[in-house]
């Protein structure tokens, strides 16, 4: 899908605005890293882009079509051809590994399959499941509840839900956050595998600079709510980094240091 | 940023993370069980349908509906005049205070008994097992009061009838003596819940019982205690409604010579009285245990959670305060004080307008009708053929009470569900419409009690247990629909908003997300449900509707005490078989509750 905001802001009620004129466009099959300090506006731009809420001002263009001005259930249908990771684990804590999984095919699915999965998933859907949590090396949970899971778990099986919806564009915020170095790079490597085998367009919010260069094509700095940078990863430079993560040098330093 | 792996704290030991199985099996280790559970529990609903003679088409059969017509027809407009309606006023004042009295007496009399039972307070137990003559003394105690709460109100107050004749102390020694039963266990219950540490610590220090009574267990715990005396209080009052119908005064009484006459607009008015009392009731318990919520927990949510460790029914209690939350009216128009000299001069005033008709206790003749009466019990009849009778009227109970509330958890979850999704959907004036309908549905369900609802029901669909088992359903729907959209309402809401932002169909994301997250609370309680609705089962024979209640009616009312005798301990048994199955479950299949 192609994703276009012009002037886009966000307020939340307070003086300063989350998002502040934001003017972007994202092609299909691109894959694109956002980074930026926190409080920059990551999660609000992925929420915007992923029609999950409606900019204050400013407009946003999904394949030239503005969702806000659509019907509800056309917006839904539209919101069902891309999936949003989000941060904070939301899966529910006493669902098990494989419906959590599972449920990134609610959109797209029949109605059949939504309830026969609540009794039992059926086989296939077992075999996806299993699959793709075992890329992530998490396949030996397919059948804990989510609560057992420790944070770093949970994020993989959050990530493996985001592979398994057949969807045309993936947005992930911050899918890394409770993992060690090693998984994160591994994890964040087959994540942009899958999108690039799927033909997907791939958006993802990142604290990790070094991963963001390596793994991804193009960069976006955002600062105080506003693009700073948008550039192919290759051409990042470290004195843009340290611009952008000025007077927030300790996070990067932490970043480095992990 | 540093790299934190949360790890869950509470998992349990063989579940450990780091400790994985080598491989892991593609099929679904649940399907076996959760075929089976359902095929059971299938099962076990078909068996009490039939048991219960569960046959709605007799609803629609032309001689049914026609007597139906006949009584309902006349509903509107309900009796209002002056006369009729100052009759209701004063029965009205008599159910209040009976219900107030009883409870206030059974929390003076559950105190000391709750402090002898709970283990807390053991000296002997400190840092080593707790002494057998202190064990057994503690384990008789609540053999006593777990006989005291198994035996149902209504049932007490129709002894007492039987010795003190009609009136209202009958009334209030049924109330109080199952009161004193379920107010003790719980009290020791909450007791229990606090921390350890803070009782212990004392006793370890060489304080005696009484100090550390006063200094560790009250200013813990009296919050606690207080809001579940004034819940009681809400449940006394609703039962009190009814004891009009075994001759203990009050409201029922009315309603029963109306019922009785088949002079509807009558029983109509009295209906919304009963409305009118149970909803005032729960307005007022809700505003006074507000209050009670301690600053510490801030939100209504977290004392919520706090309380719902306790278990057995005080998580509905604390379901119920939750639910209202944010309108602390009284606060701001009276201080604290002011409120307390207020429910005193009530409680005070509840006292005196009791007839307490104590000449009448007090009479030669009453002692040796007790006399007479306790002696008549024992031994209780142990004949073949009324023991095989018995246990007909036993499974007929258990069928009325399973299948009444396995049919009302049916229709509720569907229509909280329903609920659920229009709240979701920012509704249009249609769908708000129906809301509010289904809202008020709700409260005149659950404020008219089973009783009554089978006494109503009798004209349509007869005498016997589909009556009884149609009685408890439409009760069931009313609580049970309440309590599950309260729970649904108040899980975590981001798994649902995740879902639907990824375009899941909004009338199934909640199924994935929300019932997901609730569902063992959901099915604790159907399960407390199922309880109480036994409870009820015993009693629906009393006004011909099914179940064993019906045997010990007719006994009773031709004085063949060992008869009777027989069939409390049939009673007995169901219901404490009942409170130790559905805590057993409870606790083993949803232990988040």
């Amino acid at each position: 899908m192609k994703v276009q905001t012009t002037g886009v802001c966000v307020t939340f009620g307070e003086a300063t605005p989350a998002l502040n004129d934001v003017s972007l466009s994202i092609g299909e099959q691109e894959q694109v890293a956002l980074i930026g300090p926190s409080g920059s506006g990551k999660s609000t731009l992925l929420r915007v882009l992923s029609m999950a809420l409606a900019p204050s001002a400013g407009s946003l263009l999904c394949d030239d079509v503005d969702p806000w001005q659509l019907r509800t259930a056309r917006l839904q249908r539209l919101r069902s051809r891309m999936h949003l990771c989000p941060q904070t684990s939301s899966l529910p804590a006493r669902q098990r590994v494989a419906l959590a999984v599972l449920s990134g095919l609610l959109p797209t699915r029949s109605l059949l399959f939504a309830l026969r999965s609540l009794v039992s998933p059926s086989r296939a859907d077992v075999n996806l499941v299993h699959g793709l949590l075992t890329r992530l090396d998490v396949d030996q949970h397919l059948w804990r509840p989510v609560e057992t899971l420790s944070g770093g778990q949970r994020q993989r099986v959050a990530i493996a839900r985001a592979m398994a919806a057949e969807v045309d564009t993936l947005f992930a915020d911050e899918p890394l956050s409770a993992l060690d170095p090693s998984n994160a790079d591994a994890c964040l490597s087959t994540l942009c595998q899958h999108a690039s085998a799927h033909r997907q367009t791939l958006v993802c919010s990142l604290h990790q600079v070094d991963l963001a260069r390596k793994h991804l094509q193009r960069v976006i700095g955002l600062r105080q709510g506003a693009v700073l940078f948008d550039c192919a990863a290759a051409e990042l430079s470290d004195a843009m980094v340290d611009d952008l993560y000025r007077g927030h040098e300790a996070e990067l330093e932490a970043e480095l240091e992990a | 940023m540093t790299c934190t792996v949360a790890m869950k704290p509470n998992s349990k030991p063989n579940s450990k993370p780091d400790t994985p199985p080598a491989s892991v099996s593609l099929r679904d280790p649940d399907r076996a069980g959760r075929v089976w559970v359902s095929s059971g529990v299938l099962l076990l609903l078909l068996v009490s349908l039939a048991g219960s003679q569960f046959n709605p088409a007799v609803l629609f059969a032309p001689d049914s509906l026609s007597s139906a017509a006949d009584f309902f027809d006349t509903f509107w407009p309900p009796r209002t005049d002056v006369d009729f309606l100052q009759r209701l006023f004063e029965a009205s004042v008599v159910t209040v205070s009976i219900a107030t009295v009883a409870t206030v007496l059974a929390m003076i009399v559950a105190t000391p008994l709750a402090i002898a039972i709970t283990s807390r307070l053991s000296l002997s137990a400190r840092g080593r097992a707790m002494k057998t003559p202190a064990r057994l003394a503690r384990g008789s105690l609540r053999g006593v009061l777990l006989f005291l709460r198994s035996v149902p109100e209504l049932i007490w107050a129709l002894l007492f009838v039987g010795v003190t004749g009609l009136g209202a102390t009958a009334g209030i020694m049924g109330l109080l003596i199952t009161n004193i039963g379920i107010l003790a266990k719980n009290y020791a219950e909450i007791i229990e819940s606090g921390e350890a540490a803070v009782t212990g610590h004392l006793l370890d220090n060489g304080n005696g019982r009484c100090k550390t009574l006063l200094h560790a267990t009250v200013p813990q715990c009296l919050p606690e205690l207080l809001s579940y005396s004034i819940y009681r209080w809400e449940c006394t009052l609703r039962t009190s409604v009814v004891l009009g119908f075994v001759g203990a005064g009050g409201l029922g009484q009315e309603l029963l010579i109306s019922i009785r006459q088949l002079a509807s607009p009558e029983v109509f008015s009295i209906i919304l009285v009963f409305v009118l009392l149970v909803c005032l009731a729960d307005a007022i318990s809700n505003s006074l245990r507000r209050q009670l919520r301690p600053a510490t927990a801030g939100s209504a949510a977290e004392w919520n959670v706090a309380l719902r460790a306790e278990g057995a029914d005080i998580a509905v209690h604390t379901e119920a305060a939750a639910g209202n939350r944010g309108r602390g009216k009284l606060r701001t128009v009276l201080p604290r004080w002011g409120q307390l000299c207020l429910v005193l001069v009530a409680v005070l005033a509840c006292f005196q307008a009791v007839d307490w008709q104590l000449e009448q206790w007090l009479r030669p003749s009453s002692f040796a009708r007790s006399r007479e009466f306790i002696q008549g019990f024992f031994p209780p009849d142990l004949s073949a053929g009324l023991w095989r009778r018995l246990l007909g009227d036993a499974l007929e109970t258990l069928s009325m009470a399973f299948a009444g509330t396995a049919l009302a958890s049916l229709v509720a979850i569907a229509l909280s569900y329903l609920l659920f999704t229009v709240n979701l959907r920012g509704a249009g004036l249609f769908m708000r419409f129906f809301a509010s309908t289904l809202h008020l549905l709700q409260i005149v369900l659950r404020s008219v009690p089973e009783l009554v609802w089978a006494m109503l029901l009798i004209i349509v669909a007869g005498i016997g247990p589909f009556t009884g088992t149609l009685a408890l359903f439409l009760a069931s729907v009313g609580v049970l629909s309440r309590l599950y959209s309260e729970c649904l309402d108040n899980q975590d809401e981001a798994p649902l908003e995740n879902l639907l932002a990824n375009g899941s169909p909004l009338a199934l994301a909640p199924m994935w997300s929300t019932l997901m997250q609730a569902r063992s609370q959901l099915i604790s309680y159907s399960l407390y449900r199922w309880e109480h609705n036994l409870r009820a089962a015993t009693l629906m024979g009393i006004v011909g509707a099914g179940g064993v209640g019906q045997e010990l009616y007719l006994r009773l009312s031709v004085f063949q005490f060992d008869k009777v005798a027989a069939c409390v301990v049939v009673i007995v048994v169901l219901v404490a078989l009942a409170d130790n199955i559905s805590h057993f479950l409870r606790h083993r299949y949803a232990p988040t509750v």
